[in-house]
């Protein structure tokens, strides 16, 4: 390919008329920045929408929980529907519960050690959920100014070789071709910048979400551990 | 691959929906933003001030700067001619295709051949007017007279008349007809009832209107009931009338007159156009020989001078520099420090001391020897002593001023208007 070629004579700067002026691989940057940037924000709100909901089902959960019910009935109720965040905890443990006093014998010796697995598990499962996708956010984070940046290298390649084959250094013939490499780092700071933003927010919301499960399976262990010390007195 | 939409996860939609939106308002808002056109720069040649003053004479394409800076003689001749190498032109611009006095000539016989448009231009006898105007003097002789019958008669052939000269405007002139034919009828009505009857016929032969036709029938009919009032009435009615119709036949006679009027300047000035194009188009052997004539022939561009000098030196036409050979530029020096230290008071300390400072000061001179600026210490020294020496050496540089510069260095003022001068103690 002639690089004189690359760039056409009429330069149009319009943002349309940079992308179709670029070479392949800066168009294939574009879009790909363009794509990573679309799949970003559809996280971010996806995400955004999750840590609210979770947040209002936990503070619903809590005053449910504390409002005096019985854990059995409430377990009775959530029981088919355990959901997540607080739910899914409480329901993990109190079926570890209720499997332990079913059946023939009473297995409640190491009843307390189980129900604390149980509920780490679940807490390990439910952090899972809220984290995941969180790293895709990171990465664009950080590499889409790199990918940005590669895409603008190789368009001033592109424009210094179109350069170097009209022998005409006005500023016509380097700013279209730089302005069109620019414009790949615009794309990628696009996106980045706000994956940054997002990622840092969303994962401060994951670590309060994470404490505050912690919390609660330590209270509902507590009240657990009291109940099978209470059975075992009676037992005895 | 199709991505459901998820009502608790409505994400990827709502952002491919915003990019696009995003996409669209900047394709749009960024659309139409051209570069300037590429101007090449103007070449421009960066002189500094000494450089300007050390212009030597000789020519710009010459080799080196030679020691006798002379322009290039080709000959020797007592006038002295400088010339560029190559072929002698001329400055003389082309001569117009065509003289300027032939086209105002030719403009001219244009003007005078053209019939002056007439500007103001008296009233054309359109027949419409004239129709309109006989009409007028007809009805008002007829009422004067009242002899109802001849003026019916007339009155019908009038409008007959009216009405195949103008089938455009047949409708105003029905109008102006039966007002006519309305005041005719009063006349008549007054005179004679029967004459009326008679009237409305030839109205009815006459009028191509039919609807105008009847309403003035109608009138007349009513006219006949109570005369006196409505004839006073319709009288008034038909003056009025007549007199708006006479206004417009005139509005429009004179429109039409002025688009006749434009319409044949333009014609004039596009056959003018024509005709002076073809001129210049013509072949003319008066032009070609003007066009060699303003050329020189091609001849010698030899330079001359007083004797013959092959090799230019490097310089300008205009520059003036000479240069200081090294004997005379030894003697210059000679001269300024000689002056220099002279007036100088060297401080004692600096006297006795062992390896004393050496000030270097600038000196700024005007072509009379005056001082053109303060004395500048360019150096510096941490010796204590140094202040002191480099004060004495300003000092002494100023009291000498202005310095004595003999005649035969003037001409290179070029080479001592900047000096750096060494103030060395052990010197003096």
């Amino acid at each position: 390919m002639n690089p004189a070629d690359a760039l056409p004579v009429a330069h149009d700067l319009s943002l349309w008329g940079l992308f179709l002026s670029a070479s392949p691989v800066v168009k294939a940057v574009m879009l790909g920045l363009l794509a990573a940037s679309i799949w970003c924000w559809a996280i971010i709100i996806d995400k955004t929408l999750m840590f609210r909901r979770a947040k209002a089902d936990m503070d619903r959960f809590e005053g449910v929980f504390w409002s005096g019910q019985s854990l059995d009935e409430l377990y009775r109720s959530l029981q088919d529907k355990p959901g997540n965040g607080l739910p899914a905890i409480f329901v993990a443990a109190m079926r570890e519960w209720k499997r332990s006093f079913e059946g023939s014998g009473r297995q409640i010796a190491s009843l307390s050690q189980r129900i604390d697995k149980v509920l780490d598990v679940t807490i390990q499962r439910e952090v899972e959920r809220l984290d995941s996708r969180l790293v895709f956010l990171a990465s664009i984070g950080s590499a889409g100014p790199y990918i940005g940046l590669f895409g603008t290298v190789w368009g001033i390649m592109t424009a210094f070789t179109s350069i170097a084959a009209s022998k005409n250094t006005s500023l016509a013939v380097v700013a279209p071709g730089i302005a069109e490499a620019l414009f790949a780092t615009a794309i990628g700071l696009f996106a980045a910048i706000p994956a940054v933003l997002a990622y840092n927010k969303l994962q401060s919301q994951v670590g309060k979400a994470q404490s505050r499960l912690e919390g609660f399976a330590d209270e509902f262990s507590a009240i657990l551990s009291r109940q099978i010390d209470e059975r075992v007195a009676l037992a005895a | 691959m199709r991505i459901p939409f998820n009502r608790s996860e409505p994400g990827t939609w709502v952002s491919a929906g915003l990019h696009g939106a995003l996409l669209a308002a900047a394709i749009v808002g960024f659309s139409s933003s051209k570069l300037p056109n590429a101007d090449e720069g103007i070449p421009v040649e960066i002189l500094t001030d000494n450089q300007f003053s050390e212009m030597t004479k000789g020519e710009r394409q010459a080799a080196k700067v030679l020691p006798n800076a002379k322009p290039r003689a080709d000959r020797v001749a007592d006038t002295r001619q400088e010339r560029d190498p190559g072929e002698a032109k001329l400055d003389a611009p082309a001569p117009p295709k065509r003289p300027a006095e032939v086209k105002i000539a030719e403009a001219e016989t244009e003007a005078a051949s053209a019939p002056p448009p007439p500007r103001p231009e008296p009233p054309k006898p359109d027949p419409k007017i004239e129709a309109a105007k006989a009409a007028a003097a007809k009805a008002a002789a007829a009422e004067a007279r009242a002899s109802a019958a001849r003026a019916a008669e007339a009155k019908a052939a009038e409008a007959q008349k009216v009405a195949e000269q103008q089938e455009a405007e047949a409708l105003e002139k029905a109008r102006v007809e039966a007002a006519k034919a309305k005041a005719q009828a009063e006349a008549r009505a007054k005179a004679e009832a029967e004459h009326r009857k008679e009237l409305a016929e030839a109205k009815a032969k006459a009028e191509a209107d039919a609807k105008a036709r009847a309403l003035a029938k109608a009138k007349a009919d009513e006219e006949a009931k109570d005369e006196l009032e409505a004839k006073m009435k319709a009288l008034a009615d038909a003056e009025r009338r007549k007199e708006i119709a006479d206004a417009k036949a005139k509005a429009e006679a004179e429109a039409k007159s002025k688009a006749l009027a434009q319409a044949k300047a333009k014609a004039d000035a596009e056959a003018k156009a024509r005709r002076q194009a073809e001129a210049a188009d013509k072949f003319s052997p008066g032009d070609i020989r003007a066009l060699l004539a303003s050329k020189e022939a091609s001849q010698s561009s030899g330079a001359t001078g007083r004797e013959v000098q092959r090799t230019a030196s490097l310089g300008t036409a205009a520059g003036t520099a000479q240069r200081l050979n090294p004997s005379q530029r030894d003697q210059l020096v000679g001269l300024l420090s000689e002056q220099l230290h002279r007036c100088w008071q060297v401080p004692i300390a600096a006297q006795s001391a062992d390896r004393p400072p050496v000030p270097t000061v600038r000196v700024k001179l005007n072509q009379d020897g005056t001082l053109a600026g303060e004395p500048v210490v360019t150096n510096m020294s941490g010796d204590q002593l140094f202040r002191s020496v480099a004060d004495s050496a300003t000092r002494a540089t100023r009291r000498c001023a202005p310095l004595k510069i003999p005649s035969q260095f003037q001409p290179f003022y070029a080479d001592w208007r900047d000096l750096l001068v060494n103030f060395d103690p052990r010197a003096v």
